[in-house]
């Protein structure tokens, strides 16, 4: 494992690279002229749903989004959660 | 094993005659046989555990081999350039790409040396002839392999004609204003890549 | 599921046999009335299946060219890393792939079975092996025997189209959720509509990559590779591992949805083509009955009008 001192800004506040190259893309989506943005925007659309399982037993499918909600706050402008049946998650 | 022993003879080889490091003409993962030979060490314990099942194919199993260090450098490079829903180039021959990685641009020549560069946002620029091909990048990684094979996989990438001039300067003024009133270390990094971005749309945009 | 609609099938095969052994001749009406009602919900069920494997045969066209566009994603990862299915580490997670919904032949409980495998294989004294399963279908069958082992499950992954940032939010999840030195991603590559090849993905945590490249491991070669940008190599490497798991699981799921609809249109086709032949078949017994029924009406008319003329 990479030491701390030498990790990325982004790493350090506790990103991984695939949250970080989300991030990245998502801008580079935000800022295309039309009809390019809409296209592209519209592809990229997230939902699914996530149940942990604790010594064998499925856990509540809501709870596991929450630190990863926190986040992904920008690349998230323009996604749909679903947590099972009851939580839609819909941010800015 | 086997292909072990001759890989590193192969490697002996190549050193001697090949001393020059540029040319690079050591055996590369690339450097696979014409067909993918499968791991026997897993097929084995793969019998013992599961003799009635088939045991299940690598990926290595479905790709095309790659051409092998060739001793003289090539006048093109090839280049595979693939987003998650396209494939913008394939086995392209060109003259030269020129790669945002971090630690700065990087010209890549046919005989580059083997290379594991990560990208910053950027520009990717093909140049084939006097046609110069321009791709702005989000994030990805490039490898460039002894054989004269650069791989570049990227999140996102546009030409640099469709990005909007007025909606970069938006977002890094959004940004710049997001970054000074941010709180937490991850605000703060989510405006630092915002800005990072930004910035690199407008210079693409001016360059 | 396929087989559901075989017992189905046989159930209305075995019936149309009874029936067909309990026509006595003088019963005219009621047995052409059981098969007339069999016929009907034999074609009932013929045009469901039928347009079943319609919908499938255009969600895969839809899903085909994206798996497609999909496919040199993983390629500059195993020219790079190589595969390397035998590396023998601590703690394997195995993801499984899997469909939401049945009826799509037998690609899920081949995932199933290639990942119990894979399950034995990599288990051993001071060992630990995990399950990620993508898919309600596996969830269903890894629960009976495997409940211990699995850490996460994710479904509803096909609500919306099928796109990388999706998955790749899937990916994160699965990396910030789970110790791994080695994440395995079991999947149905699609070949073609009626072929579907079970495969293994392996892709290795950053440190056993920097262990297998020291010391003539399995990845010998990447020591060749000069590593630009980021403070050191483990930082690069980590970079790599997780932008690699992302791009494979993508892949991996592209491939398996497209499996999935290639298996269901093929196995509703052949439904749809048993049921046809089953309406044949109905359709000859009834008109038979029938035919019986009227010549024994004949017979019974003639030869009470002979007994009347003597």
């Amino acid at each position: 494992m990479a030491s701390n001192a030498a990790a990325p800004f982004w790493r350090a506040a506790g990103m991984t690279y695939i949250t970080y190259s989300n991030i990245c893309a998502n801008l580079v989506r935000n800022c295309l002229k039309e009809p390019f943005k809409t296209e592209a925007l519209s592809r990229e659309k997230v939902h699914f749903s996530v149940t942990k399982f604790v010594d064998g037993n499925p856990q509540k499918p809501a709870s596991c989004f929450r630190g990863f909600v926190q986040c992904s706050l920008f690349y998230l402008s323009n996604v749909e959660l679903g947590c099972g049946s009851d939580i839609k998650v819909l941010i800015k | 094993m086997l292909r072990q022993t001759s890989r590193l003879l192969a490697r002996s080889i190549a050193t001697t005659q090949q001393p020059i490091r540029l040319m690079g003409a050591r055996p590369m993962s690339t450097n696979m046989p014409a067909t993918p030979v499968e791991d026997s060490t897993f097929a084995a314990s793969w019998k013992k555990v599961a003799p009635h099942i088939d045991p299940p194919k690598t990926p290595s199993a479905f790709m095309k081999p790659r051409p092998s260090t060739p001793s003289a450098i090539p006048s093109k490079i090839t280049v595979n350039f693939v987003l998650p829903y396209a494939s913008q180039l394939t086995s392209k021959e060109v003259d030269m790409v020129i790669i945002p990685a971090t630690t700065g641009q990087m010209g890549v020549l046919p005989g580059h040396v083997p290379t594991i560069a990560e990208l910053k946002p950027g520009v990717l620029s093909v140049h084939e002839g006097n046609d110069v091909k321009k791709y702005f990048l989000s994030s990805g990684f490039v490898f460039v392999h002894a054989n004269s094979v650069a791989d570049i996989v990227v999140v996102e990438a546009v030409p640099v004609d469709r990005i909007d001039q007025n909606l970069v300067q938006k977002g890094l003024a959004d940004f710049t204003q997001k970054l000074s009133s941010a709180t937490t270390e991850l605000e703060k990094a989510e405006a630092q890549i915002g800005i990072d971005v930004h910035s690199a749309l407008s210079s693409a945009l001016a360059g | 599921m396929v087989e559901t609609w075989g017992i189905c099938i046989y159930i209305l095969k075995y019936s149309m046999k009874k029936c067909r052994e309990h026509v006595p001749l003088g019963a005219r009406s009621i047995s052409t009335q059981i098969v007339r009602n069999r016929m009907k919900s034999v074609k009932n069920i013929q045009k469901i299946t039928k347009a079943m494997k319609m919908v499938a045969a255009s969600k895969l066209r839809l899903i085909q060219t994206r798996a497609e566009n999909s496919r040199g994603l993983w390629q500059p990862f195993t020219a790079l890393l190589g595969d390397t299915p035998s590396v023998d580490v601590k703690k394997n997670v195995i993801v499984t792939i899997s469909s939401d919904k049945g009826l799509c032949g037998g690609i899920n409980s081949t995932a199933v079975k290639v990942s119990r495998a894979i399950n034995r294989l990599t288990s051993g004294p001071d060992k630990e092996t995990k399950y990620v399963i993508l898919g309600e279908k596996a969830k269903v069958q890894l629960i009976r025997d495997s409940k211990k082992s699995i850490t996460i499950c994710m479904t509803e992954l096909q609500r919306n189209p099928l796109n990388y940032t999706q998955v790749s939010v899937l990916a994160d999840d699965i990396l910030k959720n789970v110790e791994y030195d080695a994440l395995r991603i079991v999947f149905n590559k699609f070949q073609s509509v009626v072929s579907f090849i079970p495969t293994m993905a392996t892709v290795l945590s950053p440190e056993v990559v920097e262990r297998e490249t020291e010391s003539e491991g399995k990845l010998g070669d990447l020591d060749s590779y000069e590593i630009e940008g980021g403070e050191t190599k483990g930082e690069i490497l980590q970079n790599l591992s997780e932008f690699q798991f992302s791009c494979v699981l993508f892949n991996a799921v592209m491939e398996n949805a497209c499996s999935e609809q290639g298996a269901r249109m093929s196995a509703m086709d052949s439904s749809s083509r048993n049921a046809g032949d089953m309406l044949d078949r109905l359709t000859l017994t009834y008109n038979r009955t029938r035919q019986a029924s009227i010549t024994t009406e004949l017979t019974e008319i003639i030869s009470g009008a002979a007994a009347l003329e003597s």
